[in-house]
């Protein structure tokens, strides 16, 4: 992808690549855990169909490449960095569970 | 009593009753509950199942958003697998969430964010998996719904008295509305930190082992009384007692002549002054009557506004033994009824989230878009429309 010069301004950055059975468990999982809830700690959140966050401060990318949920993390400062990706690690691991236990 | 028109979606496979799985997690319980709802009349439930799962902090500590976050993601898979189980065993063995659960109902707030949002997400996978509805609902009508469940379609005054919320409320024109609140902290929330600082043990709720010892207590010290209008502030009383706490462990839990002489001054009798000794159970039987008759007040004083002759309490502080004695003694001046749970259903529980969300399903609540679901920490009674009722 060639999104690395699009956030520059972002130096510190996290790739999490998280492999599912199927695409209709991306889905969940992203309408679940990550796109429905505002980021914590930023105030002007914009979304769109690949990407949300703040183009100034914070932005998680988001795609998928063969049932392997990619989501691409560009942030300002290290902690905020910290700060989501554990937020939204816990929350994914959450829903991840529910659907192993209860498809 | 049974508005039919209203009465937009009906059950799935054509029975005469729905199932709502309820999912509460807005302070330290994590609660699932299933009921069963009577199609012809919604105030019918019948409780499936009801397992709840508590956090507690350890002694002299409360509990951290962050820690509590952790204990419901940790528990929400393994109790719902209980609360199956148990729905099998009473609804038979064929029992399927994806087949037989008309909606599910998760609450959207008041309350602390992290937990509240742990169990968000869960309730949110769980309905895209299956291909449910799911029902925001706001805490507090939950607590009113069941209670009215159980007061069978009366309209009482309901004083709501919990860990996070102090208020008093009667219905009116479509809406819950408040006529009096705590202007600070919630009466229970002033408990525990009354407890954390004599370092009572949070288990199994830091109010209920007051309530243990203030049953013991035998004198009754004077605290401040602060009723403001319809509203009460609770604060005041909680740092007065913190102080006097606070100096009475470090003297070796015993008060000097001339403090004990000022606290019991109302006595007016200094020579049986001298020959008591106050102790923790005092101190605890003092607060309790001093909050309690706070409470009482603003409810007597809505009751007369409103014109009503009955009382519910509901909140987790409702299961106290002195509140509903002291009610209840109000009530019978008043010629009035007074309603109280136990704490199966009084402390948080998924059945009453259950009992909110069915209604507002039945009666035509569609989920629109799931940014809806996005739960928030303040989350006003009067802010919902309340179209089940007449």
């Amino acid at each position: 992808m060639t999104t690395n010069n699009k956030y520059e301004n972002l130096p510190f950055k996290l790739t999490l690549d998280i492999p599912f059975q199927c695409q209709k468990h991306i889905d969940i999982v992203l309408k679940s855990s990550i796109v429905t809830d505002e980021l914590i700690n930023i105030d002007n959140n914009i979304q769109s169909e690949t990407s949300m966050g703040d183009i100034n401060k914070f932005v998680i990318e988001y795609f998928t490449v063969e049932n392997v949920l990619s989501l691409r993390f560009h942030s300002i400062d290290i902690r905020l960095l910290r700060l989501i990706s554990n937020n939204l690690i816990e929350n994914v691991k959450l829903s991840i569970e529910c659907i192993d236990e209860f498809q | 009593m049974l508005q039919p028109e209203l009465q937009k979606v009906l059950p799935k496979n054509g029975k005469d009753y729905y199932i709502c799985l309820g999912l509460e997690g807005s302070a330290n319980k994590l609660g699932f509950g299933v009921i069963k709802q009577s199609l012809s009349d919604p105030l019918d439930t019948e409780v499936i199942s009801n397992i709840r799962d508590t956090y507690n902090a350890p002694p002299g500590e409360g509990f951290m958003p962050r820690d509590t976050a952790r204990h419901h993601k940790n528990w929400s898979c393994r109790i719902l697998k209980q609360v199956i189980e148990e729905c099998k065993e009473k609804l038979g063995q064929g029992f399927d969430i994806k087949k037989d659960i008309d909606c599910i109902a998760f609450t959207k707030g008041p309350g602390m964010g992290a937990p509240l949002h742990s169990v968000c997400v869960f309730a949110r996978t769980l309905s895209l998996l299956h291909n449910i509805p799911l029902i925001p609902v706001n805490h507090c009508i939950g607590h009113i719904e069941m209670g009215r469940c159980i007061t069978k379609g009366l309209n009482p005054v309901v004083l709501y008295v919990s860990g996070g919320n102090t208020q008093v409320i009667a219905y009116s024109n479509n809406r819950y509305r408040i006529f009096g609140e705590t202007l600070d902290i919630a009466v229970g929330n002033c408990l525990d930190r009354f407890a954390r600082i004599l370092k009572i043990s949070n288990s199994p709720s830091p109010g209920y082992n007051i309530e243990q010892l203030a049953r013991k207590g035998k004198h009754l010290i004077e605290l401040p009384y602060t009723v403001k209008g319809m509203d009460l502030s609770m604060s005041g009383i909680l740092q007065y007692l913190e102080q006097l706490t606070k100096s009475f462990l470090s003297n070796g839990s015993k008060f000097s002549k001339q403090k004990k002489r000022k606290l019991l001054e109302y006595l007016n009798d200094t020579e049986m002054i001298d020959s008591v000794e106050i102790t923790v159970e005092d101190l605890c039987f003092s607060f309790q009557e001093h909050l309690f008759a706070m409470l009482i007040e603003i409810t007597e004083r809505a009751m007369a506004h409103v014109g009503s002759d009955e009382v519910l309490i509901v909140g987790g502080v409702g299961c106290n033994l002195r509140l509903q004695e002291m009610m209840e003694t109000m009530c019978k001046d008043r010629n009035g009824k007074m309603f109280a749970t136990d704490d199966r259903f009084c402390i948080d529980n998924g059945v009453m989230i259950a009992q909110a969300g069915v209604l507002q399903y039945r009666y035509g609540y569609v989920l629109e878009n799931l940014k809806d679901t996005r739960v928030t920490q303040t989350f006003r009674t009067d802010e919902v429309f309340v179209n089940w009722r007449e």
